[in-house]
Order: structure tokens, then C-alpha cells, then sequence
């Protein structure tokens, strides 16, 4: 991967996805999504299905593309880039990355639906807001009955399945629950970015055998590995859209005229967008380096710069569409104005799976304890 | 006869290279200059050391063969300079390879590269760049030194500022104005070479820095004499020159080498005031492993592109400040974390600390000053991003 240049495949894929944003997609789109029940549209979930990016990253035995995470990147960059509120990084990247894991005919079943767009799939793993302890959750399978609560699942919708993890037989297993399912209760919340956030309650939930997706050792990579793709594919999507803010921005300031000149003449104004600029640098090479650490080396090692990557994009996403709202002067205080779409779509993808305090913690952290392993 | 003898270490895998010079290191190295409270070599100790690497074969790695040089592409480059943090190497300025040397390589006449590039290999001659003036700094272009031509000679008068280890310097090379009637300040400038700092008409007067080294110098032109044929490149056209003396080496002034020897001794501080967990004190260390984390991956993507070509100037501005900055954030933070003992002159009152912290918070100040100013550089930048003012 090449920093600020694609591959022939990510150019592709790019190609491939500015063709279809310039033909159906505007900011009219992202605005009628907030309204709409799930907060992103069904219909454009199955067409970015047909164009092939629902199963990007899914094995080829279930019809999806099966491509690595670093060429599937360019998609969640374009997909923050426009604001796309269909949830890519929830059910493509992290839902599609334990599916891998967990090959099987379940799979088959439950893969074949999110490469042709008729269902979403989505992870249900947190139980409180902190991504510590995660592979130790509350939620238990015993004797075939799910019981318990998750917090913060995405992509909730009529058409969504989940996948859940919880302690079976005293170790970690994930397990795979129809939407519908009875016993299954469901509280949205409606986010800044007009999607939703929704507490799962499971009283009783019957599991039959076949949906025991992974369990021990492997559903343990598996989380971990869902984790670190999303959260890379997430850095991704934040970048495209902290590079999208600032180039409104910056139009917006060269043509805004106060005191007789463009206010991007100040140079105050230049070197705060300077400044804002190197933070956007690095969070693209903090995240760039961490995708490569981690196809080399495995999530356990590249734990460290994910956080890291982490942190710095959170960071760096809000830094960059706050100052936009500030620069758009009361305009950008409207809701009629884009640029705060920006701003609250910023909001929510910073804070999921942690963020910028909790990650840098956390970085140095196992930073520490690597240091400590390693007998330093 | 300038070519190079040694064998050519630039057909070896970038492994094997890297096995080489390091093995060499740590058999030549000597140990009184590893991880030095004292930043740089000076002097006698510089020119001992470019001997060392110019009879080991390896000296001058950015240089052509044909000129001496190790003739290595800018990857074994890096390899180069990252084995030289590994072993904890002094750092040295060399302006007379990575400046003079590489100047001379692109753009001087073959009598110059016959008289000035040997004695730079072998360490003989120690150079310093004459650039700055007390009136001319981030505004480089209002440089008021001059030089008249009188027969077969430039008469030299002037003075130059800031003017990095001139003290220890045999030669200097400077920018002067040799039109004075030139319509624009950045015309009508040459890039003159002094072939003795003690000939008749020269003064160097040392200036202390704030961490009490001696390293610099204001150096005073009084009727200075010098052969007309000591132009580099062309006549009134030494502001190109200097625009284009940094190739590709300017990527190194963004190596996150210097920030990361301040962390590591942010660690080494935290450990022996037994401060591993204080909470006060970890979301600040935290924020520098972090920020230094991102900064290595910057250089990593940049030197990425810059080996492949496709590295601009405004990249090459990004990685200058962002280096600098968080060199000297980092260091804030070791002061700040090492309380009532940051201002400890010489290393602090710790059993078995010998860092002197105080150091690295002086050296890192002038980091976002040399170089180009961080806010010379954000200039830049800002040029890129919005283009140039609407007014002027």
C-alpha cells in the first residue's frame, strides 16, 4: 500500500464507487436517510450489493470478492468521503470478517444474504462502553437459550441478522441470531449521524446447533481480528471524511470575502488548516502503518498501532469538522448548511469503538505490557 | 580518480547491507560516543570519525560512485541512517557532504569536483553554510552580503549569523549579492566559496546557545578576497542553487530519530522515579508514545513515496514540521513529568540517571527554527492548500 497511491485493484475499486456516488448519491440522499426508519436505505444497501461491495471482503465459496482488507480500504475511504450512511464498516467488514472465520453451511446460509444485499449482518459484542474485556461477555448460551444485553450494535434494521457473542460451555463462542427471532427485544437509539445505536435484550433466545458459529480459541481470533478490521476500515472512513470537510472548507474560505479579502487570507485562519492538514497526514500514515503491521504480523502485534491509529483519527476527525464549522461562521451553525453533517457523522464514528482518550491508553498500555514480555 | 574503490555495496540486498554496516558499527564504533549527552561530534572528533567511515567504505552514501560516494538509492539510504540510531551514534552535521558535496556533485565544474570533493570524503575538510544574516533569517531573500568583482577576484563584505559549527569549520560556502541593481530580492544572488575561514579579512565570533555550546557562529566578511572561478553553478543564480541543494536527503530532517531518543529517555526517567502507573502523569506519556508512534508512520509512508518518486514539496514541509514539533513536545513532556528535577542543570539528582533532561528541552528549540521555520514551512503548505493570496 502506497501512501497516497492505489494499486491497480484499489483504483478499480475506486473508479467503481465514483461512478455510482456521482450517478445516485448527493447530500439530499444523506439528509432523506436520517428520516428513513433504519437511518440508511435499504434499497442502496442492495445496490452497493450489486456493485460487489457488500461481500468485498468475504471468501469466495459464498460468492463474495474475497479480497484483503488493504485492497478493500479505498471503499470505506470513499464511503466516509460522501457521507454513505449504509453500514459498510458494521456488516461488510466486521459481521463479513468473523463469517470467514467461521466457514461452514450456517455460513453459507447466512453469507449468501450479505453479498446480495437482501439482509444485513451485524456483530453484537459490547456490553458496556469500553472495548476492555470484550471476549469476556455477560450473555451466556446455555442449553440452547441466549440470556442477556448487549449495548451499542449498529446497523439495527428490519432486514438485519445478528451475530452475538457470548460464553458457552464456559468459553467464548459467537453464535448466529435471526432479527426476528422470538425473544429478542430491541431499543434503537437514534444517533448525531441519523443512524442507530441498539441495546439488544435476549431472554430465552432459542440456538439451534447449526448457528453455533465459532467457539474457544477461534471465536476468540475471530473477534479480535472483526475488531481490528473494523476499526482500521473505521480510520479509513474517517479519514475520507475529515478530507471531504476540508476541502469544503477550504473552497468555503476562498471564497468567503470580510474585510475585503477571502478569509482564507488570514494567515491565522492558513495555519490552523496547516496544522489540521498534518493532522490528517497522520492519521492516514498511522492507520496505513497499522494495516500493514497487522497483514503482516497479526492482530495481536499491530494491536498497538491500531489504537494508535485509532486515537489520531478520532481525534483528527473532529479536530478537522469543528474547525469547519467555525470557519463556515454562523452558516455552518444551520441545519441547512452540509458542513454539519460533517461535524455529526463525525461525532458518531470517532466515539464508536472507542475513542481518542480510551485508545491512547490503551496503546501505551499494551505498549507496556509488550515491553514487559519482552523482558525489557 | 575520485571514483570509489571499495566494493559496491549498492548490488547487495538491502539485508545483507544492512548485516555489513552493522557489523562494522558495532566492531568500529567507539563506545565513548554512543547515546551522548552531547548531541554532536565537533572538530577533531567529527574528522576522526568521517576518516572511520571513509576507510571502512562508508562514506558519503547519497554520492555517486564516481565521485567516492557509496552510490546507494535512498532505501539502503535509510537503512544507512537507522543503523546508526540502532547503535546509538553521535550525531555529526556533515555539511560538507550533504550540502557542499552534493551541491558541487550537481552542479560545480570539474576543477571543483577534483579540489573539494576528496577532502570531504576523507574527512580533511570541514565545512559551514553561510545563509542566514542577523537581518535576513525566514527572509532568506533580503540577504545584504556582497560581493564586487575587482579583476580576477570577488571582494567579499558582509557578515553571516547562525552559522552552525563554523568554529570548526576549514571552509564556507555563502549566498551574496553580486547585483546589486537586480529587480527582485531572490535575483541577483551567487553561491561564493571561502577557501580559508582564517584568511586575511575573516572573523568567526562564537555565540553560546542556550544549552551553553559554543556550536555556532556570527562570521564577519571584511574585504575578503576570492578567486572568481569560487561560483558555484552560475553568476547571480546562487538562490536556485540553494533552493535545489536538498534532493532527496531532505526527507532526513523529518526522521523521527531524535523525537524517539527523547521518548526512550521519557521511559527511562518514569521508570526510575518509579512512575509507571501515576495516573497524573500516564495520559501525557501516553499522548507522546502516540504521537511519536504516528510520526514514525509518517516517515515510514513518506520515505515510502519518496523512493518511488512521488513525494512533493509540501510532504517533504509536512514531515519537517511535524518532526520538529513533536521532538520538542516530547521533550516538554519529560520536563513536565520529571518535575522539580527539569531544571536540574547537567543530569538530575536520580541514583544511576545519567540523562541530562535539561538538554534535551534546550536542543529541541531550535528544531522548529532551522531548516526553515515551522511557520516558513506552514507557509508552504498553506501556498498548496489555498494557492497563493488573493491580494498582492
Amino acid at each position: 500500500m502506497v501512501w497516497r497511491h492505489d494499486n491497480e485493484m484499489q483504483r478499480m475499486l475506486r473508479d467503481s464507487i465514483d461512478a455510482h456516488v456521482s450517478a445516485n448519491h448527493s447530500t439530499d440522499r444523506v439528509r432523506e436517510c436520517r428520516e428513513m426508519s433504519a437511518g440508511f436505505d435499504l434499497q442502496e444497501w442492495k445496490s452497493m450489493a450489486e456493485l460487489g461491495w457488500t461481500g468485498v471482503l468475504l471468501s469466495e465459496e459464498s460468492g463474495g470478492t474475497g479480497l484483503p482488507l488493504s485492497e478493500s480500504l479505498p471503499l470505506a475511504e470513499v464511503i466516509g468521503r460522501n457521507l454513505f450512511p449504509e453500514p459498510f464498516v458494521a456488516s461488510a467488514i466486521i459481521a463479513a470478517t468473523i463469517l470467514n472465520a467461521a466457514y461452514s453451511k450456517a455460513f453459507q446460509v447466512i453469507a449468501e444474504p450479505l453479498v446480495d444485499g437482501s439482509r444485513v449482518i451485524t456483530l453484537a459484542f459490547q456490553e458496556r462502553p469500553s472495548m476492555k474485556s470484550v471476549a469476556e461477555p455477560s450473555v451466556t448460551c446455555k442449553g440452547g437459550k441466549l440470556n442477556g444485553t448487549k449495548l451499542f450494535v449498529p446497523a439495527w434494521s428490519d432486514i438485519t441478522d445478528l451475530l452475538v457473542t457470548c460464553v458457552l460451555d464456559e468459553k467464548l463462542a459467537i453464535v448466529f441470531v435471526p432479527g426476528n427471532a422470538e425473544g429478542l427485544v430491541a431499543s434503537p437509539t437514534k444517533m448525531s449521524d441519523g443512524s442507530l445505536m441498539t441495546t439488544l435484550k435476549f431472554s430465552g433466545v432459542a440456538i439451534e446447533p447449526e448457528n453455533i458459529l465459532l467457539q474457544g480459541q477461534t471465536a476468540l481470533d475471530a473477534l479480535n481480528l472483526a475488531i481490528a478490521n473494523g476499526t482500521l476500515a473505521l480510520c479509513a472512513q474517517m479519514e475520507g471524511l475529515a478530507t471531504a470537510a476540508f476541502d469544503i472548507t477550504v473552497d468555503y474560505m476562498k471564497n468567503r470575502v470580510q474585510f475585503n479579502q477571502p478569509i482564507a487570507d488570514f494567515q491565522a485562519n492558513r495555519f490552523v488548516m496547516v496544522d489540521l492538514n498534518g493532522e490528517i497526514e497522520l492519521g492516514g500514515a498511522s492507520w496505513r502503518q497499522a494495516l500493514i503491521d497487522l497483514e503482516k504480523n497479526g492482530f495481536e502485534a499491530a494491536h498497538v498501532s491500531i489504537s494508535a491509529a485509532k486515537a489520531r483519527c478520532s481525534e483528527m476527525v473532529l479536530g478537522v469538522t469543528k474547525a469547519s464549522i467555525q470557519y463556515h461562521g454562523g452558516i455552518g451553525f444551520t441545519e441547512d448548511a452540509d458542513i454539519g453533517l460533517y461535524l455529526k457523522a463525525a461525532l458518531r464514528l470517532s466515539s464508536w469503538l472507542g475513542g481518542a482518550a480510551y485508545h491512547r491508553a490503551a496503546a501505551y498500555d499494551m505498549y507496556r505490557e509488550g515491553q514487559v514480555d519482552a523482558g525489557k | 580518480m575520485l571514483e570509489n574503490n571499495h566494493k559496491d555495496m549498492s548490488v547487495l540486498s538491502d539485508d545483507e547491507f544492512r548485516m555489513k554496516f552493522r557489523n562494522w558499527l558495532e566492531t568500529t564504533y567507539p563506545d565513548e560516543w554512543k547515546n551522548p549527552v552531547v548531541f554532536r561530534l565537533h572538530g577533531a572528533e567529527e574528522t576522526r570519525w568521517l576518516r572511520m567511515l571513509y576507510d571502512g567504505g562508508f562514506r558519503c552514501p547519497g554520492w555517486p560512485r564516481k565521485y567516492g560516494g557509496m552510490g546507494l538509492g535512498l532505501r539502503k539510504q535509510l537503512i544507512y541512517h537507522e543503523e546508526l540510531e540502532r547503535i546509538g551514534a553521535a550525531r555529526n552535521v556533515d555539511t560538507g557532504a550533504t550540502l557542499l558535496g552534493a551541491t558541487i556533485i550537481r552542479h560545480g565544474t570539474d576543477a571543483q569536483k577534483q579540489k573539494y570533493l576528496p577532502e570531504v570524503l576523507n574527512g580533511d575538510c570541514l565545512w559551514c553554510q553561510g545563509f542566514s544574516e542577523p537581518n535576513a533569517g525566514s527572509d532568506l531573500a533580503s540577504l545584504k552580503t556582497t560581493a564586487v568583482l575587482d579583476g580576477d577576484e570577488y571582494v567579499i563584505n558582509g557578515t553571516k549569523i547562525w552559522t552552525t559549527m563554523a568554529p570548526f569549520s576549514h571552509k564556507i560556502f555563502l549566498l551574496a549579492r553580486t547585483d546589486m541593481n537586480a529587480p527582485r530580492p531572490q535575483q541577483g544572488i551567487s553561491m561564493l566559496i571561502v577557501d580559508d575561514m582564517k584568511q586575511e579579512g575573516m572573523i568567526v565570533r562564537s555565540i553560546t546557545n542556550l544549552n551553553g555550546e559554543a556550536e555556532f557562529a556570527q562570521v564577519f566578511f571584511d574585504d575578503v578576497r576570492i578567486p572568481a572561478t569560487n561560483v558555484i553553478y552560475k553568476v547571480n543564480k546562487g538562490w536556485d542553487v540553494a533552493k535545489a541543494m536538498l534532493g532527496d536527503e531532505r526527507i532526513f530532517i523529518g526522521s523521527p530519530s531524535l523525537a524517539n531518543q527523547t521518548f526512550t529517555v521519557l521511559e527511562e526517567l518514569i521508570s526510575q522515579m518509579g512512575k509507571e502507573t501515576d495516573e497524573l502523569f500516564k495520559a501525557e506519556v501516553a499522548k507522546a508514545f502516540c504521537d511519536l508512534n504516528d510520526l514514525r508512520a509518517l516517515f515510514a509512508q513518506v520515505c515510502d513515496a519518496a523512493i518511488r518518486g512521488v513525494a512533493d514539496g509540501k510532504t517533504y514541509s509536512t514531515i519537517k514540521v511535524q518532526a520538529s514539533e513533536t521532538f520538542k513536545r516530547i521533550s516538554d513532556t519529560l520536563i513536565n513529568v520529571a518535575q522539580e528535577y527539569g531544571a536540574s542543570v547537567g543530569h538530575p539528582d536520580l541514583d544511576g540517571f545519567e540523562k541530562d533532561i535539561l538538554a534535551f528541552f534546550l536542543i529541541a528549540r531550535p528544531s522548529t527554527i532551522y531548516g526553515g521555520a515551522s511557520e516558513v514551512q506552514k507557509t508552504i503548505i498553506a501556498r498548496d492548500i489555498f494557492g497563493p493570496l488573493a491580494k498582492r
